[in-house]
C-alpha cells in the first residue's frame, strides 16, 4: 500500500477531541486536574530524602521516609517509636499522642505547633498532623530528640541525616593471623586484661575462651601451621579455636600490655626451652590415663516418653535400641567396662542418671538422645556439651572442704566444669569422625545447660542423632544404619582413648 | 455539542489511567516502613500504651529462632507489659515461623528482681503437652529468654516455674532448674 504524505496532518486526532466543548469536557478536565492534585503530594513526598538508620550489629541498617504535609518533612510516629523503642499511648477522645522513651516523654497533640518534652512546652513550629490514622510529627523532632537528651544510645547526623545507635566498646579487636617462620601467631588488641582459659591444647587443635570478653567481629583464620581456625563470641566470653597441622608441637598465650597473643610453633627446640607448652592430648581415664568404665545413659524411659520419631516411634524406645548398638560396639574395641543407666523402659531421674556415673568413678558419659525435627529433620546429628562460661558449670567453684573421710567434695552443678574442656575435645573428635562417615548429613556441635551433663565428673557429651533403620539403609538417615552410626562413633571414642594414652 | 462513543471511552479511560497512578503513588508500595503499623489503635486510658516489640518463634527445618516485629498494646505495670507481650507470643507467628509452644500454654504470672531476674511463672500446659525432641525445646527456650532480652532490657536471667513451683526440665534436655541466663541464649 502506498503511504499517503501529510494525510495524518491534516486530519490530526488532537483537532476532533473537543475538549473546549462545554459539558462533558469541563468534567474531564476537572477529573484530571484532581487526580494531578492527588498526585502531587504523594509525587512531592517521594522527593524528601530518607533518614537512615545505622543499628550498628544489632539489627540490619534501614531507613524511614519523611513526607511532604503543606510543605514541611514530617516523619511517623509509629517510625520514631520502633526505632526509638518507645511506647506510644494514644488519647483519641484528645486527639494526643505520647512516646514514652525510657524515662522521658513527648507528648504531641494534633494540630497544635507545640509538643510537651518531659511536661515541659517546646515550639515545633508545625503542628503534628492526624493522616489516615497515623500521627506525624516534623521532622526536625529527630534532631531535637538528640538535642534535648532525650536518647542516648545512639547519635544524629545532619549532614547524612542519619541515626547512628553506638557500637559497644569491645574488648578484643582486630584479631589477625602472622606466619613468622616457624611460629604463626594470633594477636588481637585487648582493652582491658581477660583471663585466658584453655580448654584443650591437643596435637590436632587449641581451643581457649578468653573469659568475660567480647569480640569486634568474627574471623577465620589459615597460615603457617594453623590449618583453619576462629575467634568468635560466646555465651561465656571469646572463643580461639586452631586446627593444627600434622607438625604442631607447642603453644603459648600471653595476655597483657593491650594485646592478646596466642602462639603455637612446629619447633621442639622452642618447646624444650620452656617458651612454649608442650600440646598434649586431652587427659582422659585415671592417672594411668586408662579408660575403664564407659557409661552410656538412654535418654527418657518409663512415663517420659521423649520425643515422638517418625513413623510414631518413642525417643526411649529408639535411644535403648542404640544405646545397646553403641556397647556392643565399645565393647569391641575397648576393654573397659560398659555400664548403661538404665537397660529397659524404666523411668530414671536426671540426677540418678548422673550418680550412676559417679558412683562408678566413669572416665567417659554418652547420653543418647534421637529427634526427627528442626535442623536433622532429614537425618543429622547434634553433639552436645555444657557451656565453659554456662549456667550450671563455675569454672572457679566456692570453696568447699577439700577431704571429709577421704571423699572429695564438689558442687553438684558445677561437678563437670573440671572436665568440659575434655568434654568439647570429645564432642568435637565424634563430630569429626560421623562428617567423616557420613559426608553430606548434618553435624552439629551445639553448648548449652543441660540437665544430665551438669552433675556428671568425668568427660560428657550428648548424642543426638535423627532416627536410622535397624537393618538396612533408610531414606530418612540418609543410607545409614544405626549400626554404622554406632560403630563411628564407637570408632571415634577408640581413637580418642588411645589418642590420650599416647 | 455531542461526543462519539470513542471519545467517551478515550477521556474515562484517561481519567481512570491518572486516578489509579495517583493511588499508586499515595498507597501502593514503597509508602512508609513495611514494619511499622499503619494505624493508632484507640486505648482505654494513659495507663495503655502501644509498644513495639520482637517476638521470637522457631525457624522451620532449623533449631533457630527469628524475631518478628510486633505492635502491643501494653499497659503501664511492668508485670502487666511483661504478660502482654508474651500473650503476644502465644498467639503465634504472622509469618511463616512457627511457635514452638505447645497449645494451652497460658503465663500465670511474671514479676522482676532487683538483680534483672525474670520470674515466668506458666500453666502446667507448657511441660504436660510439650511433645518434642531437643531441637524444639531448644527454641522453646530460646524464643522465651530472648523475648524477654530484646523487649525488657534489664533482664539478666529467666526463671521458669509451672504452677508456682521450679521444674527440672520442660522436654527432657535442657535444665530449667537454674536461672536461663540471657548470654547463653544469644
Amino acid at each position: 500500500m502506498r503511504p499517503i504524505p501529510g494525510r495524518a496532518l491534516r486530519v490530526p486526532i488532537v483537532t476532533r477531541v473537543p475538549i473546549g466543548t462545554p459539558g462533558i469536557g469541563p468534567i474531564v478536565s476537572l477529573v484530571f486536574a484532581l487526580a494531578a492534585l492527588a498526585t502531587l503530594p504523594a509525587l512531592a513526598a517521594r522527593t524528601v530524602p530518607p533518614i537512615s538508620v545505622d543499628h550498628a550489629e544489632e539489627r540490619p541498617a534501614e531507613k524511614i521516609m519523611p513526607i511532604l504535609i503543606g510543605g514541611a518533612s514530617y516523619v511517623s510516629t509509629n517510625d520514631l517509636a520502633r526505632i526509638f523503642g518507645a511506647t506510644k499511648y494514644w488519647r483519641p477522645e484528645i486527639q494526643k499522642l505520647t512516646l514514652r522513651l525510657g524515662e522521658h516523654t513527648l507528648r504531641f497533640t494534633v494540630d497544635a505547633p507545640i509538643v510537651l518534652v518531659d511536661e515541659m512546652g517546646r515550639n515545633l513550629i508545625e503542628p503534628a498532623r492526624l493522616i489516615q490514622g497515623v500521627v506525624y510529627a516534623p521532622e526536625s523532632i529527630v534532631r531535637r530528640i538528640f538535642e534535648w537528651a532525650l536518647f542516648a544510645d545512639a547519635t544524629w547526623d545532619d549532614a547524612s541525616r542519619t541515626i547512628r545507635f553506638r557500637s559497644p566498646v569491645h574488648v578484643v579487636r582486630q584479631a589477625q593471623l602472622f606466619p613468622r617462620g616457624r611460629v604463626t601467631e594470633i594477636s588481637a588488641t585487648l582493652l582491658r586484661g581477660l583471663p585466658p582459659r584453655v580448654l584443650y591444647a591437643t596435637p590436632s587443635e587449641i581451643r581457649i575462651l578468653f573469659e568475660g570478653g567480647t569480640l569486634d567481629t568474627a574471623r577465620s583464620f589459615e597460615g603457617g601451621i594453623v590449618t583453619g581456625g576462629s575467634i568468635r563470641e560466646t555465651a561465656g566470653g571469646v572463643e580461639l579455636r586452631l586446627r593444627l597441622g600434622q607438625d604442631a608441637k607447642g603453644y603459648a598465650v600471653s595476655v597483657g600490655s593491650g594485646r592478646l597473643k596466642v602462639s603455637v610453633t612446629d619447633d621442639k627446640d622452642l618447646v624444650e626451652a620452656g617458651l612454649f607448652n608442650q600440646l598434649e592430648p586431652v587427659p582422659i581415664g585415671g592417672p594411668d590415663r586408662d579408660v575403664r568404665t564407659i557409661v552410656i545413659d538412654p535418654g527418657h524411659g518409663g512415663a517420659d516418653l521423649g520425643a515422638t520419631l517418625r513413623g510414631g516411634m518413642s525417643e526411649k524406645d529408639a535411644a535403648l535400641d542404640l544405646a545397646r548398638a553403641l556397647r556392643s560396639a565399645l565393647s569391641q574395641r575397648l576393654s573397659a567396662r560398659v555400664i548403661m543407666t538404665r537397660e529397659s523402659d524404666a523411668e530414671v531421674s536426671a540426677a540418678r542418671r548422673a550418680e550412676i556415673a559417679n558412683e562408678a568413678e566413669a572416665d567417659l558419659f554418652i547420653s543418647i538422645h534421637l529427634d526427627s525435627e528442626g535442623s536433622i529433620k532429614g537425618g543429622g546429628f547434634r553433639v552436645f556439651t555444657l557451656s565453659p562460661g554456662g549456667t550450671g558449670v563455675d569454672s572457679q567453684p566456692d570453696a568447699l572442704p577439700e577431704d571429709i573421710d577421704g571423699v572429695t567434695l564438689r558442687p553438684w552443678l558445677g561437678a563437670q566444669a573440671s572436665a568440659v574442656g575434655s568434654s568439647m575435645a570429645l564432642a568435637q573428635a565424634i563430630a569429626d569422625s560421623l562428617q567423616h562417615s557420613f559426608p553430606g548429613t548434618p553435624v552439629l556441635t551445639r553448648q548449652g545447660p543441660i540437665r544430665v551433663l551438669e552433675p556428671v565428673v568425668c568427660p560428657a557429651i550428648l548424642l543426638e542423632s535423627a532416627p536410622a533403620a535397624r537393618t538396612g539403609p533408610d531414606a530418612t538417615s540418609r543410607g545409614y544404619t544405626i549400626y554404622d552410626y554406632a560403630r563411628t562413633v564407637a570408632e571415634a571414642i577408640e581413637k580418642f582413648v588411645k589418642a590420650a594414652r599416647g | 455539542m455531542k461526543f462519539t462513543p470513542q471519545q467517551l471511552a478515550l477521556s474515562i479511560g484517561g481519567a481512570v489511567v491518572v486516578v489509579a497512578i495517583a493511588l499508586w503513588f499515595t498507597i501502593g508500595p514503597g509508602r512508609g516502613s513495611k514494619l511499622a503499623p499503619e494505624r493508632l489503635t484507640p486505648l482505654a486510658s494513659e495507663l495503655e500504651g502501644i509498644r513495639g516489640v520482637y517476638l521470637y518463634f522457631g525457624v522451620p527445618g532449623s533449631d533457630d529462632v527469628a524475631a518478628e516485629y510486633r505492635d502491643v498494646v501494653v499497659k503501664d505495670r511492668e508485670a502487666d507489659r511483661v504478660r502482654a507481650i508474651y500473650r503476644e507470643l502465644l498467639s503465634g507467628s504472622t509469618g511463616s515461623y512457627e511457635s514452638p509452644f505447645p497449645d494451652g500454654v497460658e503465663l500465670l504470672n511474671a514479676y522482676y528482681t532487683s538483680r534483672g531476674s525474670l520470674y515466668l511463672d506458666w500453666n502446667q500446659a507448657l511441660v504436660k503437652e510439650f511433645q518434642g525432641g531437643s531441637g524444639r525445646e531448644r527454641q522453646l527456650l530460646a524464643s522465651i529468654v530472648l523475648t524477654a532480652a530484646d523487649n525488657l532490657p534489664d533482664v539478666t536471667e529467666v526463671v521458669i516455674l509451672v504452677e508456682g513451683n521450679p521444674v527440672e526440665t520442660i522436654g527432657g534436655h535442657f535444665d530449667v532448674m537454674t536461672p536461663l541466663a540471657v548470654a547463653e541464649w544469644r
